[in-house]
């Protein structure tokens, strides 16, 4: 079966029928050729197991097919981030932090204080598309525990690196000062050409997008204060 | 000696970082960021290297005396080794 993400045209052959439910949003218009196919072995289902909790097999295959577009989207010029993206007023926003601090609950306030002008795009793991023109920032399948996403990519325009803080405060931000996060969140492949091209890709990325620190607290006044510091001066 | 394979040497447009793939990712977790001699150093030992070849390289490169440049390459090299990078 086609599907399409982020410009690509992908085959997927699941063994399960799980990838082809989570990806049923996604299918290929008719008549697309395909970019490349994706069909994972036993070896690499099996290398998702994190050795920590029993996952069934159907799961860690869709991780398996999401590693592997991931591998093959390189010479797409797309990456895989990680972090929770939404769109407002067609503007692509992305926040990242490492696991458990809060990312979607920060998205979760966009809504909550801007309603119906937010949409989220991924809320988790957002494939970025490289492009002369700029960065766009895509929705696939792979979209986190609460299932948000939406089939459709947006210009990239800010990137937020969050952390928790006592009170809410937004500044601009140097590629410099938060390179080693990015690149936490970034998809780092084996090989070393790959992460070569990985690296420039988000070089590119982080030279075309506004980039900003956010802290904040549990509170939606959190998602008031960040758009403001964003567009103060527009 | 030289560095470990995987250990991926990268210039951003603040400076130059190392990063780590494959067999040297089980050792670093994230990255290096270099000063500009470290990262002249280390590209000098991606491949097979001696320390004696590296320090005329630095003397040669930058101005400083030989002692002050094998001081300099033994520590960068001490640290490098402790991480578990250096494959001699």
């Amino acid at each position: 079966m086609l599907y399409r993400f982020a410009s690509m045209t992908v085959d997927i052959c699941p063994r399960y029928r799980y990838t082809a439910e989570l990806c049923e949003g996604y299918l290929a218009p008719e008549g697309a050729a395909a970019d490349f196919t994706v069909r994972v072995t036993d070896e690499e289902i099996a290398r998702e197991a994190d050795g920590t909790r029993e996952l069934p097999p159907a799961y860690l295959e869709s991780l398996a097919i999401y590693r592997r577009i991931c591998h093959e989207a390189l010479r797409f010029d797309t990456f895989l981030f990680h972090g929770s993206a939404l769109e407002m007023d067609g503007e692509g926003y992305l926040f990242t932090a490492p696991s458990g601090t809060g990312k979607s609950t920060h998205t979760r306030y966009w809504r909550e204080v801007f309603g119906e002008r937010v949409r989220v795009i991924n809320d988790d793991k957002p494939l970025l598309r490289v492009t002369d023109g700029g960065v766009f920032v895509c929705g696939t399948p792979w979209d986190g525990k609460h299932r948000l996403s939406t089939n459709s990519e947006v210009p990239l325009k800010y990137l937020c690196l969050l952390e928790r803080g006592e009170e809410n405060r937004i500044t601009p931000a140097t590629a410099g000062e938060i390179y080693p996060a990015m690149l936490g969140q970034t998809y780092r492949p084996a090989a070393t050409a790959d992460m070569g091209k990985t690296l420039a890709l988000l070089d590119r990325t982080l030279a075309a997008v506004k980039l900003y620190h956010l802290w904040c607290n549990l509170s939606p006044e959190a998602a008031k204060v960040a758009y403001r510091g964003i567009h103060e001066g527009d | 000696m030289r560095l470990i394979q995987g250990l991926m040497l990268h210039d951003t447009p603040e400076g130059t970082i190392a990063v780590a793939t494959g067999e040297a990712a089980k050792v670093l977790n994230g990255m290096l960021r270099l000063s500009d001699t470290a990262a002249f150093i280390l590209r000098h030992m991606e491949k097979e290297t001696t320390e004696d070849e590296v320090v005329a390289a630095i003397t040669a490169e930058y101005r400083v005396d030989e002692a002050r440049a094998r001081e300099d390459f033994k520590t960068l090299v001490g640290q490098l080794d402790g991480a578990g990078l250096i494959v001699w």
